[in-house]
This record gives structure tokens, sequence and C-alpha cells, in this order.
């Protein structure tokens, strides 16, 4: 269950979160979408712990992420790319990850296995393709066998088969009872993957709710996405709703 | 506490010694050191030695230590090469037990490169034809061991506050090799710098009369890396990532 | 693409980097404020009768004596010229490396890097113009009642401040070509900045064979006369030409590593 209320986050100037709230519910997929620059980014990575918000809470199972205990048994989290340095092994990347949450020595071999990285596990990260890296965090992610999923853009970089496979991924992970948050501006990747929506505009979130919900009225997901990305339009949006 | 502090220390090292610079910079300094105590204890007629191996030991040190700057830097300062950083503080989100963590696998790596460093420079010395070692100086080379370490822990704490690499690099030689020399002509106080008041752990005479003793000087090494060290965790865990 | 579009772009890539702009500062304002207090703590002793103030020095050649010390504002800017280049972007900045982009605009190897190179020259240059006659003359003013007109000055030591100068750019040089070849500037750096200081390496090779007084930073040290005096070190032409022989070198080991090398 992840708690989102309130959130704001300026860069200098610039609004980069603005009162942004909504929740991810367990045994869903919700799909966080919005434009380049839209603030899906810096959410996630306030609610992860990086940066600080400069009001509003983003909780993951009540707690903020910088007071659990062993974070990535609670949460896996995918922000674009590995994290991995580029002179060192994929395997020595997730023996670290995993040492530094008392995860079994055990689950890099599963999750490299798992992540299909299993032939390169002794490659250097700087060898890799870009979605070779993407494997490699998706693979880190699911090192603790997390009950909550946030993945940021996760098909960037994926071949047709690796969208497919990390798509499965997602649903069964979420079919488990756990809670998958993605966030993405791929809208045929949110109709395909997505059971909830939440939309952001702007540092603003301008719709939320059933994948259905969102849509109602538009011909299509894309159509909804551009009528509810368009500062005009949403501002009428948001009248009429009222 | 967000993660066991075992957990972390045995993360870090794993993350230093899988990384190649790390194994690189031991290797040269280790191998450097040794090549230089042999050249100061074959060439001490011209370069003004003596015939004691400990004293050649010794006066590696200036140069050794670069070697340990670097890989305290290195220890901070690669989070930042590419996006390391977040994987490792979605790992460890606690970023006082993350520091101290870090600090405590540096020093763990740093302790016995110093030992090896020091052992195989006098041991180098030693097989010179006309060198000698009676065990003197032991006290001043423990000094020189523990000054290593502590200077490589300057290079950390400096990594930390201004998350660069070549800045780090750049500023803590300064600090430690162009500073004290350039100041020394202008004011006394230069004995308190970090490298100098360091120095005065192993050096074997005081250059100044108004020099430090060695307890004075290991002290004021001391303060000066818990000032940076606590400066640079107050500083990360403000900033964001 | 001509040289002179490729110079042109590569001033502005200089001037625009942050870590350059920083190494001219450090360059121009640590000499400067070290020649500051070095020539007030002077004047102070000389005021008070302290007679060891000039037991090493003169007041003719206060501020001279930080010329070595200002090179590691042209050693940085000769390392961050080329290293800026192979230095990894953030993952959410696209990632990439800026080679790619210089490779890609200015595809013939030899070109790029005289561009860089000649930029190289002119920005340490400059640097060095500005700065060393600017610190001399700080300092003689500080010197106050102790300080020597301009002319007596020029007419004393004026080859060593434009000595100082070459040297700046003959050093900034082959850090580059040193750069170019380990593409990190931790090793440069390292070897550049710690060789300019006490714990000289080269210099301590003079006192084991007099073949050290050929390397370059002992070479070039003629020019400026105001280390530590070696047996056997070499006069201030032959000096600089030794050194402008070791730039010129390396740098054409530099050009041929670079034009076979993949980006």
């Amino acid at each position: 269950m992840i708690e989102i209320v309130g959130l704001t986050k300026s860069h200098g100037a610039r609004l980069a979160v603005d009162d942004a709230g909504f929740t991810a519910a367990p045994g869903r997929v919700t799909g966080f979408l919005g434009p380049n620059g839209a603030g899906k980014s810096s959410t996630l990575r306030i609610l992860l712990g990086l940066d600080h918000a400069d009001s509003g809470t983003a909780l993951i199972g009540g707690r903020p992420y910088r007071q659990l205990h062993n974070p990535l048994r609670t949460v896996g989290s995918l922000l674009d790319g590995s994290g991995a340095h580029r002179s060192r092994t994929a395997r020595a990347h997730l023996s670290w990850v995993a040492r530094s949450n008392g995860i079994p020595k055990a689950r890099v071999r599963a999750v490299l296995e798992e992540t299909g990285l299993a032939d390169v596990a002794g490659k250097r990260v700087g060898t890799f393709s870009l979605g070779m890296g993407q494997r490699l965090g998706v693979a880190a992610a699911l090192l603790g066998e997390p009950e909550v999923l946030v993945f940021d853009e996760p098909v960037n970089g994926l071949d047709p088969d690796g969208i497919r496979w990390i798509r499965r991924l997602l649903k069964e992970y979420a079919k488990a009872g756990r809670t998958v948050l993605i966030s993405s501006h791929l809208m045929s990747e949110m109709a395909e993957t997505a059971d909830d929506l939440v939309v952001i505009s702007a540092g603003r979130i301008v719709a939320r709710g059933p994948l259905a919900e969102v849509t109602t009225g538009y011909a299509s997901l894309e159509e909804a996405f551009f009528a509810l990305t368009d500062p005009a339009q949403s501002s009428r949006d948001a009248r009429s709703r009222s | 506490m967000t993660n066991d502090f075992r957990n972390v220390v045995a993360a870090e090292l794993i993350k230093l010694r899988t990384l190649p610079a790390t194994l690189i910079t031991i290797a040269v300094t280790v191998a450097g050191a040794t090549t230089l105590a042999v050249t100061f204890a074959g060439g001490r007629h011209q370069l003004g030695g003596s015939a004691s191996s400990a004293e050649a030991a010794l006066r590696v040190v200036e140069y050794g230590q670069i070697g340990f700057i670097l890989l305290g830097i290195l220890a901070f300062a690669t989070e930042y090469g590419g996006s390391q950083i977040r994987a490792t503080l979605t790992a460890v989100p606690g970023r006082t037990l993350l520091m101290a963590g870090k600090a405590a696998a540096y020093v763990l790596i740093a302790a016995p490169t110093a030992l090896l460093t020091l052992a195989l420079s006098l041991l180098g010395a030693r097989l010179v034809p006309g060198m000698s070692w009676t065990g003197e100086h032991v006290g001043a080379l423990v000094g020189a061991g523990a000054y290593l370490v502590l200077v490589g822990l300057l290079g950390y704490a400096v990594a930390a506050l201004v998350r660069d690499l070549i800045a780090a690099l750049v500023a803590t030689l300064a600090l430690v090799l162009v500073l004290p020399p350039v100041l020394a002509g202008v004011t006394t106080l230069t004995r308190y710098l970090p490298s100098h008041a360091g120095t005065r752990m192993y050096e074997l005479a005081p250059a100044l009369p108004e020099d430090l003793t060695p307890v004075q000087g290991a002290v004021t090494l001391t303060a000066w890396l818990v000032l940076a060290l606590v400066t640079g965790v107050a500083l990360f865990a403000k900033r964001d990532a | 693409m001509t040289l002179g579009n490729a110079i042109a772009a590569e001033l502005r890539k200089l001037l625009t980097l942050p870590s350059a702009l920083l190494a001219l500062a450090l360059g121009a304002l640590s000499t400067l404020g070290f020649a500051a207090m070095t020539a007030s703590s002077l004047r102070d002793r000389l005021d008070s009768g302290d007679s060891s103030a000039l037991a090493y020095t003169t007041t003719m050649e206060t501020g001279f004596n930080l010329i070595p010390m200002g090179t590691i504002g042209t050693v940085v800017l000769g390392v961050v010229i080329i290293s800026s280049e192979y230095a990894a972007n953030r993952k959410d900045a696209g990632g990439g490396r800026q080679i790619l982009a210089s490779l890609t605009c200015v595809p013939r190897r030899g070109v790029l890097l005289a561009a860089k190179t000649i930029v190289l020259i002119l920005v340490s240059g400059v640097l060095g113009a500005v700065t060393i006659p600017a610190t001399i003359a700080l300092s003689q003013f500080l010197l106050g009642a102790h300080g020597n007109s301009p002319s007596a000055v020029v007419a004393a030591l004026g080859w060593r401040a434009v000595g100082g100068v070459v040297y700046w750019v003959l050093i900034s040089v082959i850090a580059f070509a040193v750069t170019v070849l380990t593409r990190s500037g931790i090793v440069p750096l390292i070897a550049f900045i710690a060789n300019l200081t006490l714990v000289s390496v080269t210099f301590m090779l003079t006192k084991l064979t007099p073949l050290a007084n050929y390397l370059p930073d002992v070479a070039g040290a003629g020019m400026v006369g105001v280390f530590h005096l070696t047996d056997g070190m070499l006069d201030p032409l032959p000096g600089g030409l030794v050194m402008t022989a070791w730039a010129a070198g390396l740098l054409a080991i530099a050009a041929r590593v670079f034009a076979r090398r993949d980006g």
C-alpha cells in the first residue's frame, strides 16, 4: 500500500510537484502517467527517500521509506537504469545490494536467472546494452522479494520480448496480492498493464481511479491523456467535476 | 536504524573490493612505496639519509599518503560516477548509517594496506646492502600507519562535501600537499593544518621549533577529521540525492 | 568543418565548463591571494627589523616564488579539457559521453585535438599573462617602502615572468597530452599536483642522476628560476626548449593514439 498525501516539492523557483495525492492499492497495478517533466520522477524520488518533500507525506505500508527496516525487503525499485557502477560486474553489484539488506546470497543467483542475466553475470556493467542495464535494475528490485514494486519507466530500452516479460512479471506480482506502481509516458503500455491510473500534469494530479473510469467519455486512453494534460482543458475539467 | 550496521559495512566492503580502481590504487601504492624506500636506501648518500631502514620507510609516507587519499575519495566519490548513489540510498536510506558504514569499510581496507605499505618499505630498504634495522623508531612507524589511514579519511570527508572525484582530488591534494609549504613562510599557524599536524605522528625530528608534539598532532588531525565528517554527514542528510 | 570553427567551438566548450572556470579562478586567485599574504608578512617582518626575513629570499623576487604553485590552475585546465569529454553523463540526462558528440561534429581526430591544444595554449597563456604580472605588481605594492620600482623588477627578473607564462602553458599542454592517453583525470592530476610540491619525485631524481635535469618540469624550471635549484639545472633557453620538446613529443603520441582509438 502506497499513500501519498499533499506532496509538494519545488526545485528552485519551479514547482515540480504541487499538492499531489494518490494511493496505490495491493493486488493492483497502478499506472502513473504524465508527460515528461510533469513530476513523475520527482514524486517517485520522494517516495523512495531520495529527495526531501517541501511538505506532505509519501508512505509505504504506513511508514516513510527512510524509516523502513531493511527497505529492499519491503520495496523493490527501479529508477532509470541499474544504478550499478560501470566498472563493476553484474554479480558484484547485486552482491552488495543484497548484503546491505541482509538478503541471502542465494537470491543473487535466483534473480540473475529470473531476469535472464545469468550468462553475463561476470561481465562489467559498462559493457551492457540499455536493455541489459534495465534487466539488472529489475533484478536488484526483485532481490528482497518485496511486497511493493516501484518502477520508473520500466520498459525503457527493452526489446519486444523484454516488454512482454516485464508486463507479465508486473501483472503476476499484483495478482499475488502485492502493490505495483509504475510510471510511464507510454499510453499503449499503460493501457496494457495498469488496473488503476493516476495522471499527473504540471505537478498536479489531474485524474485518478480505475483505468475504465478515467477513460470514460474518451475514445481511447490517448485521447483521455491529451484532454487531461492539456492545461486549458484540465482546468475546465476540474471546474466541471467540482 | 534502517539497516543492520554489519550488513552495511559488509556491503560497502563488497563495493570497494569489486571496484578495479581500488585494487589498482592499493597495488600501485604498495609497489610505489616499496620502490621509493629502496631508492631512498640505495641513494642515501646523494639524498641525505642514514643506514636506518626505518628512516627510509618513514620518508616514503609523504608520497604514499597520496594513495590513501585516493582510496578514501574512491570510497565515496564513485557513488557519483553514474547513478549508483540512487541504488545505494534505496538500499540503505539511513544517511548517517551509510556514511559510517562506508568509513568503516574504508578503514578495514586502508589499515591492512598501510601495514603492507610500511612493512614492504621497511623490508625493501633493509635488503639494500649496507642498510640495517635494529628495531628503532617502532613508535614512529606505528604513527605513520595511523597517519596514512587518517589522511585517507580526510579525502573521504572532502569527497562527501564536494561529491565529485576530480574536485575532491584537487581539493585534498591542495590541502595536504600544496597549502602547508606555501603558507609556511607566512604564518606559524600552518602547524594546525591537518596534514602538517598529522605529519608529527611519524616525523622523527620537528621541522620547526614551534611544531606540535606527536600526540598533539594526532589530536589536531583527528579534530579536523571529526569536523569534516560531521559536516559531511549533515550535508549528506540534508541534500537531495 | 574548418580548424577555425573547431577552435571557436572548443573555446566555447571550455569556457562553459564549470570545472574549467573553477580551474581558472583557482589559478588566478590562489596565486594572487598567497602572494598578498607572503608580501604582507614579509613587509611586517622587515618593518619590525627581523634580520632573518631575507635569509632565503629577496624583496625583488617576492611573488615570483608563487609561479610554480599557480600551475595547479593550468594543470587542472589541461586535464579537464579532455577528461570532461569522457565523463559519463547522469542517466537521467540521457547518459552518454560528450566525446561522441565532439567526434561526430569534428570527425577528423587531428583537427579536434589541434583545436583543443590551441584553445588550451590560448586560455592558459592568457591566464598566465594576466596572473603572473599582476602577482608581481601586487607583491611589490604590498611591500610598501620595501618594494622595488617596476622598471627595476622588470630589468632584473622580467625574463622570469615571461618564462613563468611559458612554463604555465607548457605544463598544461603536457598534462593535456597525458590525459588524452589515460582518458581519466586521476593519474595526471596526482602526478602533476604532487610533483609541483615538496614531494616532487622528479627533483629527487636529479640528485640521483643528472639525466633527470632533462625531465620536462625540471628542465622548464630553469625558465622560472625559483624552484629548488639543482646541480646541472639547464639554463632558461635550453631548458625551455627541452620542455617544449617534451610537450610536442607527448602531443604527437597522444594524437597518434587518439586517431586510432574508437570513440
